[in-house]
Order: C-alpha cells, then structure tokens, then sequence
C-alpha cells in the first residue's frame, strides 16, 4: 500500500515537472551587459517606460557578464540552438555588420521610419547601424572618450588653466611635477584612448576617418609623427606605475588629489559622482588637444537577432528605445547622453549638459568621430590597443619601429583578405 | 561461467553512462576542435571556411605564439619545483609533531580553496603601485628607491603572478606531502637512526624515496596546471603590459573571443592539448604501472 503511494507520487511529482517545463512564458527578452550601478539603473527604467507604454507586452532582461566578446560567445550558441533573445546590447559598426553578414539580424526599416531615425541620429552614426540601405539597430546613448577629467581643487590651488593646445598641456604637466602632482592617470588596456587625439591632430579627422577603413598605412610618416606627440605630450606625463593599474583604480588617483587629470570615458562621471564628487564643483572636463572641432564617441545599441519567438515584443522595445521618452529614461541614469539627438537636455547633470552641449555644437560644425573600435577588423583593433601599450612603456624610436612594421604586416594580411569596410560608403 | 558472464555485463552497464558522457562531453568537443583548427570561422557564422593548415602557419610564424610557449615553459619549471619544494619544506616542519600542527596545516591549506579571481583581486591591491602592501611596506621601511610597478613591469610581471600562485597553490602539495610522510614506516626512519644517520641523510635516502609517489602526483598536477595556466594571469594582467605575461590559454581567450578568429583559437588549443599531453604521459605510465602491480 505505502510502496504504490510512493510510486503515485512520483508519477505525479513527474508529469508536474514535466508539464511545468513544457509551459513557458511567451516574453521579449533583453540580452545586455549593464549589470550594476548606474547602468543597472539605467536599463531597470527603461524597461519600466516600455511596461508604461506597452501594459500588454512582457519585457524580461538576462543579464551577460562581460562586455561584446562575451556577448557575441553566448548568442553564438543561442543561434546554434535556434533560440536567440529577441534584442540584444550591441557594438555598432563592424561588429554589427558582421552579424549582418553572418545573416543573424533581422531588419527594422520599419521602426526606423516609425522614429524618424534619419532625423533624430548623427549622420556618422546612422554608417554605424544601417547597412546595404538597411536600418540593423537603434542606438541608445552615446560615451564621449575624448574628454579630459581634472580635478578641479587641484587645478585652483596651482592656479592653472585649462590647455587648449599641445604646448599648454605640456606647461601645465611640467608645473603639476614640479609640485609634486602626478600630472595625468592612467591605465593598462587604456592607452589606445589616449592615442586618438594626437592621431587627429596630425592626419585630422579624414585620416582618423582612413584608418579606419584601412587605406593609411601605418608606415606613413604621419602616424609615426602622431605616435611621437603622444609619447611627447601625453606618456611623459603619466602617472608613476601607471601600467600597474586598472581604470577605476587610476580614477581614484584622482579623487584622491594624486593625479591631476585622467582621460577617460565619461562613464567615469557616474564612477565619480558615486564616490562622491559633484560635477562641475570637485571636476571638470575639456576636449583633449586637437580635438576641439571633434568628438570621439561609443555608443550601445539594440539589435534584433532573426527566428526570435516575440518579434512583437522586440518592436515594441525598439520603439521605446529610439523614442525620447525610452532614450530620457535610460540616459537619466546611465551617465550618458542620449543617443536621440531631440531628448530634451534637462534630464543632464551640469557635466553631462556641458557634453550635450559640444555634441550639439560639433555635431553642427565639426565632426562626430566613431572608436576605432567600431571601425578596424576586431584583429587589427585589439592589436592596435596592445602595440600602442608597448609604445607607451617604452617610446623609443626602435620600439616606434616594431609597432608600426607589426601593424603594417597586419594591415597587409587583412587588406587581401578584404576585411575593412569603407564606411564613408555605409 | 554463466556468473562471470553475467558480472562483465553488469560492470559494462554501469560503465556505459560514464564512457558515454566521457564521449559526448569531451572526447566530441575535442574531436569537433581539431576539425574547426583547419577551418576559418566567426563564432557567429552559420558556415565555416576550409583553410588546411593555414591557422597552424599563421600561429608559428607569430611571435605572439612564441612569447607565450616560454612563459609557459617559465611557468612549468615554476610550478614543478617551487610550490613543490615549498609545500615539502612545510611539510616537514609541520611534521615534527609540533603543537596546533592540525592549525597550521590548515591556515596553509586554505588559499587553496579560494577561487583564483578572488586570489587576483586580493593580490592585485597588494601589487597596487602607491597604496599596495608590498610597495607601501617598502616605503614605510626607508626602501623607497626599490618599489615596483609589481604588475606594470614588463621585465617582472609573470614572476610577480607566480608569487601569488604560489601562495595559492602550496597548500596542495603540502598535504600531499604530509599524508605521505605520514606513510612512510616508522621502523625505516628508527633503523636509519640507529645507524647513526643525522636528519639529512634521513631525508635524502629514506624520506625523499618514500616519498616518490606523493611527488609524482604533486609534479603531475603541477605540470598539468602550468600548461592550463588561465584564471590569474587573466584576472591580474590579461596577458599585458604588451604580451608580457602572455601564456597559450589567455592568447587563445583573446585569439577567440575577442578577435572573433575561432579557427586559429582551435588550432591553439590542439598544440596546448599535444603539449599537456606530453607532459602527463608520464604520470599515466606511472599510475598504470602501479595499478599493474596491485592487480599482480
């Protein structure tokens, strides 16, 4: 009797886990990397805006520590299994293309249209998202890494002013040592940032523009010209072990009044107000030398992945995220500026506002550069990233040398495989 | 007959669920790596392009590649001597019935059970340049002029990890060691000592004898991690400044998912497999014949 009740429940216990797998819950769901802080934040309202928007659409998140590579690992098997998310957090530029490539996004001409996306994003950055004639993604929020952070009380005690040029950078570097202040953080992984302005100050933004696309090589001797103002200007003012620290750690060098400036960026803001600085009162920015009339932007983006099981749900959620109200809450908390050229500007602190205010001006007269993250094979990049480390821990003319004949074999091998995109095309 | 027949098959039933996920879990993904090494593929991609042996050339005339094999090679004579020779010299102390040894064990055995991106973490703000223990200590001591960029130094990164492994790792050995020491007869050591033999000569031609399985494990186990050697340097350095710290699993990590080039990843880590392979066969000739012998 007790053994045929025991098997009883079993079989019960059975058919309810086996009815309850078979059971799902049909809901769009968001595959991202904004884990915690601000950015966490950031992604919790604007999923309650597509809730508000959309009471009849379940919206779920799943979130994927570890950034793109990380990311492109997982979606990698969820197309194998058929079963991608129905949007993800997405790179722009050559990383996108290659899933279009690939054959893995779905087009969204259509929400395109319904935004306005040819009126309310950047030009530059319309290249980024739209392939062949065709919408692939909505930018959400643009990053500026070409600012300099300071710290201000510093800057006040020593009576300096803000550089605009090469010369003022390096008189203002030369007083900071003399009193005793490391003039500039900075961290592993984080040079190639660095190198951008110098490498706009000697080629200007079309050759900026041509390296991305492959067709300067990196033996002309205008980029061994900017190699040289970078270790010139901005290595020989490094902050002692620089090559020892991590990002967050060279950013508390300068909250702790060690460092002076520290360029970055400006997810920094969030990592500083957090620590308890106020913007505009404890820090400050201004544009990298040579970077006035330009801007280097990064931007996170949604794609919609093909053979997802809601496309409804994904519609849904990339309209919110292309219209001012998905892109105010996002960027509200995120610490950064709205992708959507027409969200108004108060949702900004006075340093975002400030940012907001030169994307606007330059977006006008100037030019709104991507990272060459977005824009060189991923190969070519991360080598870049690595060769310009090694120039920075020891910029001498025979290390300049073997970086700039290892970038040009590389260049070569990837010019015959036809690998870069001529993105002044897009 | 009919019994015997009968326990063979009751043995390979059990068997069968083991081998079988041996074969799909391991034996096909190794099996599937090798073939994707000749090939050219994305991650994302629904096809992948034959290319032969053009992932192996391109990795042998890298010298990323051979950057790499000698911090390998740096790390396997690392991990077979020194963690080894440190958690036997541990051993030994410990050894000598002293009190709280049961304590003392354990305090060095604990590291061991942290997970190594929590050794990273710990040990990265004790190499940090300004406020780090190391460099602070240094300091604070009058030796300002010898303070290191600990992690940032091209010329000593890979032996400053190795330090931090080292403080990881010799908990293994040293119970390796003090359970085989625990082994060896009393009456051997008695009879040596009756026979006039100091401590040393003890250790050299009783104990270390003795003692010659435990070290094969231990030198084994430490082969095998040297060549696998991933999660710290990732953790601590990713493979920088430059490619310093660079070894063949954080170079393979890069090659793959940050490159996206999956095909030369793969062709990575066949020669990290025929490389661990080489370095284990000992150890699995050790331990077949010793099985040998227990069933003679």
């Amino acid at each position: 009797m007790y053994r045929n009740k025991r098997a009883l429940f079993g079989l019960v216990a059975a058919l309810v886990l086996v009815m309850s797998a078979s059971v799902s819950i049909q809901a769009a769901e968001m595959w991202h990397y904004w884990l915690s802080g601000g950015e966490k934040e950031a992604l919790d309202a604007f999923l309650d805006k597509a809730r508000e928007l959309y009471p009849n659409v379940e919206f779920t998140e799943r979130g994927i520590p570890g950034s793109t590579s990380e990311m492109r690992r997982q979606l990698g098997a969820a197309f194998m299994a058929n079963d991608p998310p129905e949007l993800y957090q997405s790179a722009i530029g050559y990383d996108m293309k290659s899933y279009v490539d690939a054959g893995r996004l779905e087009p969204i001409d259509d929400i395109w249209e319904a935004v306005n996306g040819d009126e309310i994003f950047s030009e530059g950055l319309q290249r980024m998202v739209k392939f062949d004639g065709h919408a692939y993604g909505i930018p959400l929020n643009t990053h500026v890494i070409s600012h300099i952070f300071y710290n201000k009380h510093i800057f006040e005690k020593y009576d300096l002013d803000i550089p605009t040029t090469w010369d003022e950078f390096k008189e203002v570097s030369k007083t900071l040592r003399e009193n005793g202040i490391e003039p500039f953080a900075a961290a592993t992984s984080w040079t190639l940032t660095h190198f951008y302005a110098p490498l706009i100050t000697v080629l200007g933004p079309e050759g900026y523009l041509a390296l991305g696309n492959g067709e300067l090589a990196f033996t002309d001797p205008k980029v061994r010209e900017a190699f040289e103002l970078y270790g010139d200007a901005f290595v020989s003012s490094y902050m002692f072990g620089w090559s020892g620290y991590g990002w967050a750690e060279a950013a508390n060098e300068l909250l702790q009044g060690n460092a002076a400036m520290y360029l970055n960026g400006d997810w920094v803001v969030a990592y500083f107000e957090q620590a308890g600085w106020t913007p505009g009162e404890d820090f400050g920015f201004f544009p990298a030398p040579g970077t006035e009339d330009a801007i280097i932007i990064q931007v996170d983006a949604l794609a919609a992945p093909k053979n997802a099981k809601d496309t409804e749900g994904a519609k849904a959620l990339m309209t919110v995220a292309g219209s001012i109200d998905g892109q105010s809450a996002f960027n509200k908390h995120k610490g950064s500026v709205a992708a959507n050229l027409a969200v108004p500007p108060e949702i900004y602190n006075p340093i975002l506002l400030e940012t907001y205010n030169r994307i606007q001006r330059v977006n006008e007269e100037g030019t709104i550069l991507p990272n060459q993250l977005f824009m060189l094979p991923p190969s070519l990049y991360q080598e870049l990233g690595r060769q310009v480390e090694m120039y920075a821990l020891n910029p001498t003319d025979k290390v300049l040398d073997g970086v700039l004949n290892t970038l040009e074999n590389m260049r070569q091998d990837l010019l015959k495989e036809n690998a870069f995109v001529k993105w002044q095309d897009m | 007959m009919k019994l015997a027949t009968e326990k063979r098959l009751t043995f390979s039933l059990f068997l069968l669920i083991p081998v079988l996920s041996f074969a799909i879990f391991v034996i096909y993904p190794v099996y599937q790596s090798i073939v994707l090494s000749f090939h050219k593929w994305d991650g994302i991609s629904p096809t992948a392009t034959y290319v032969g042996l053009q992932n192996y050339q391109k990795l042998f005339a890298n010298p990323r590649f051979w950057t790499a094999l000698s911090n390998n090679a740096k790390w396997l004579v690392f991990s077979l001597f020194i963690p080894t020779s440190v958690g036997l010299l541990l051993a030994l102390l410990i050894n000598q019935k002293i009190k709280g040894e049961s304590i003392y064990q354990t305090i060095f055995f604990i590291p061991y059970t942290i997970t190594p991106v929590a050794v990273a973490a710990v040990w990265r703000w004790l190499f940090e340049p300004r406020n780090g223990l190391f460099n602070r200590f240094l300091i604070e001591v009058g030796l300002r002029d010898h303070i290191k960029i600990w992690l940032g130094d091209p010329t000593i990164a890979t032996y400053s990890i190795m330090l931090s492994s080292l403080w990881w790792t010799t908990g293994f050995a040293l119970v390796m060691y003090i359970s085989g020491l625990r082994e060896i007869p009393v009456e051997l050591l008695e009879a040596a000592e009756i026979d006039g033999a100091g401590f040393f000569r003890k250790f050299r031609s009783v104990m270390l004898p003795q003692l010659l399985p435990s070290t094969i494990v231990v030198m084994a186990m430490s082969g095998i991690s040297a060549m696998r050697v991933f999660d710290l340097v990732y953790s601590l350095t990713r493979g920088g400044p430059g490619y310093s710290t660079e070894v063949l699993a954080t170079m393979m990590f890069d090659v793959s998912f940050n490159r996206f080039e999956m095909g030369l990843g793969s062709a990575l880590a066949v020669v990290l497999l025929v490389l661990s392979a080489v370095i284990i066969l000992p150890y699995i000739y050790h331990t077949s014949r010793s099985l040998e012998e227990i069933r003679y």
